[in-house]
């Protein structure tokens, strides 16, 4: 019985000590665990953040706004205003009319008479068929060239700004909203040359419905271009459908900027399923 | 504002902007009235804006203040359009009063849109009474200012769908902004009534009849959390280590254990050599108080490890178990079973769970790589001190 009781002493001492050994290793692995946790705490708070960044409007648009508006003044200075295609019989004779086109050109009188009243017959309904006078290549011209005038400013003022904003660098928001306070203006400008040069456009509906009125005042087989205000209203076009584009990109990289997804919510807590913070 | 209704103002916009451009491009394009004359040429003779203008025409001359009057609206709608894509691209991202700003814009384009209408049907009507004068004609009875007409009816249309959608979304943020504060000053009843706050104290299963029960039922779920996070919070395991001591110092506890192994060992043993049967019988111990949450985190850790060497010990026998089962005894006896579950959880997951709320974040540059801090409530406009870059935190 002895030796049996001695055994078992010797056996329950060695397990005890065995457990106690792996009671030890749980309670270290536990607050190995509890440390790695509150280290963790800490360590969520040296989290490096990139910041997070929104591309600047088109810088180079100013500089778009300065070209198109240079062609735009070329044309409006060196391109014809009007060319006509005038075929008799015998031949074909050309006339270009530029701008400041009046009545002491050297033109012949039956394209002089398209722009003033050769119905001495009719009654007096109007002055001309195609609806231009001779002030419209004097005042037209000269509406368009000070709308270009001030697109050129407006391009050069939001390039200086935009070389400024390199150095100096301005607030996202004072940027956008400048870069489409610059774009309603261009719109607008370039509104007001259109609407200049709709009129000679218009004519063809006119020259098509009153061919009639004009064959009788002289001229047949004639062909009517108005090749200036043609390209002069599909350049201001493109810089209203311009103006626009830059509008919608300014409103996204704006959205971008201010809208945050759920996810990236930085202080929100959830537990169970129900939103704490 | 929703992204929705900004991302539908935004198209409506450019719709209104489309068609006011293409009315006042066309009014100006088409020809818009003719005139019969009967004498070198028997034909209708057609005006279009510039040619009415020109015109000696008394009769004809006075149509054009209409066009005129159509012309301005065209412009004035024009430019209150870009006004609205303005407000919509930076107000409704920057400001709060956008919406009633947008609701004005919007019903002035509306009201444009019908003087359009009328002052469309006043030239039709005005040209209709003129026996000398008729509409242009494109097609049998189809006439150029039937096409004006449609761009403006279309106009319309847009302007309408424009400000409804507006409109609506204001009254939202007004009726709900009314609704929420009926709701708190509702709750902020119920919480001076002593007997609803008792019922509020009450499990989430049964929540109190009369107001938003969702909103009810969330109040109380949070409740609950936090009661959970308290106690999470309790659970500081500086403490337990600190406690740990007179656990570890504590001969009592296994003395005690030692002598109802050695008794229930000897009570069973049959005779002097043979196997030792026993009876497992639930020890009561007295132990030392320790704080219930170090005792549940031991106590499922232990679990744990022992279901592992419990696996690989099965095999042997004798006093190994004895202790073994003291054990378990010992943490039937100390710990319920829900707690340490809780308690497994909150040790298991606790990244998903706990959140840290930081007062002052770092944050690194992405143009010159400086490391600097930032308060919390800055994380909309940082700037760094060195370069000068601007963003916000991601």
């Amino acid at each position: 019985m002895r030796n049996d009781e001695y055994e078992l002493d010797d056996d329950s001492l060695t397990t005890e000590k065995k457990d106690e050994r792996k009671k030890e290793k749980i309670l270290d692995d536990t607050f190995k665990k509890a440390k790695f946790l509150k280290e963790k705490k800490t360590i969520n708070k040296r989290i490096v953040k990139s910041i997070k960044t929104v591309n600047r409007p088109f810088s180079k648009s100013g500089i778009l706004l300065i070209i198109v508006a240079i062609i735009m003044l070329v044309f409006v200075e060196y391109s014809p205003w009007m060319y006509i295609n005038q075929e008799t019989d015998k031949s074909s004779t050309i006339h270009l009319v530029y701008r400041d086109f009046n009545q002491e050109e050297e033109i012949n009188q039956t394209v002089l008479d398209l722009f003033q009243s050769p119905c001495n017959n009719c009654s007096n309904n109007s002055q001309n068929y195609i609806g231009l006078t001779f002030d419209d290549f004097t005042s037209s011209p000269k509406i368009i060239t000070n709308g270009i005038i001030i697109l050129m400013i407006l391009g050069i003022v939001f390039t200086v700004f935009l070389i400024i904003d390199k150095f100096h660098r301005f607030l996202d928001e004072i940027v956008f909203a400048l870069h489409s306070l610059f774009s309603i203006a261009a719109i607008i400008i370039s509104l007001v040359i259109l609407m200049s040069s709709i009129k000679f456009i218009g004519t063809y509906f006119l020259i098509y419905h009153n061919w009639s009125f004009i064959e009788i005042s002289g001229i047949k087989n004639a062909n009517i271009v108005f090749l200036t205000p043609i390209i002069l209203a599909l350049l201001a076009l493109a810089i209203i459908r311009g103006a626009i584009i830059t509008f919608k990109i300014n409103f996204r990289e704006m959205e971008n900027k201010f809208t945050i997804d759920k996810t990236e919510e930085p202080y929100s807590t959830y537990r169970y399923g129900i939103k704490f913070r | 504002m929703k992204k929705k209704t900004i991302a539908k103002a935004k198209k409506y916009t450019i719709w209104i902007l489309n068609f006011s451009i293409l009315g006042l491009v066309v009014t100006s394009l088409f020809p818009l009235i003719s005139v019969p004359e009967n004498d070198a040429v028997k034909e209708d003779l057609h005006f279009d804006f510039e040619m009415m203008k020109k015109s000696d025409n008394y009769e004809i001359y006075s149509l054009v203040d209409n066009i005129n009057t159509i012309n301005l609206l065209f412009w004035a709608i024009i430019i209150l359009g870009l006004i609205s894509f303005f407000c919509i691209t930076y107000l409704t991202f920057l400001t709060r009063w956008y919406l009633s700003l947008l609701t004005i814009i919007s019903t002035a384009i509306i009201i444009f849109s019908v003087l359009l209408v009328i002052f469309e049907n006043n030239f039709m009507r005005a040209v209709a009474n003129n026996d000398f004068i008729s509409l242009s004609l494109v097609y049998n009875t189809i006439t150029y200012v039937h096409i004006i007409f449609l761009f403006i009816i279309l106009l319309l249309i847009c302007s309408i769908f424009y400000n409804l959608n507006i409109v609506l979304d204001l009254g939202k943020h007004i009726f709900g902004s009314i609704s929420k504060k009926q709701l708190l000053k509702k709750s902020n009843n119920l919480q001076e009534d002593s007997l609803l706050k008792s019922k509020i104290d009450e499990p989430i299963t049964e929540p109190p009849i009369g107001i938003n029960k969702k909103i009810e039922m969330e109040r109380l779920q949070k409740q609950e959390i936090q009661k959970i996070d308290v106690k999470a919070e309790v659970d500081s395991y500086s403490e337990a280590k600190e406690e740990i001591k007179p656990v570890e110092t504590t001969s009592e506890e296994k003395k005690y254990v030692d002598n109802e192994i050695a008794t229930s060992e000897k009570k069973n043993q049959p005779g002097p050599f043979g196997h030792v049967k026993r009876e497992e019988k639930p020890i009561e111990l007295v132990r030392p108080r320790v704080s219930q949450s170090f005792e549940d985190a031991l106590s499922s850790a232990i679990e744990k490890k022992q279901g592992e060497i419990g696996k690989k010990e099965q095999k042997k026998p004798t006093s190994q178990e004895t202790i073994k089962d003291s054990d378990a005894i010992l943490k039937e006896d100390t710990s319920e079973p829900n707690q340490i579950d809780e308690v497994e959880k909150q040790i298991e997951e606790p990244q998903t769970e706990r959140e840290f709320i930081p007062t002052e974040i770092i944050v690194k540059c992405p143009q010159c790589t400086h490391i600097f801090t930032i308060k919390k409530e800055e994380t909309e406009k940082i700037k760094c001190p060195k370069c000068g870059k601007e963003g916000i935190a991601q």
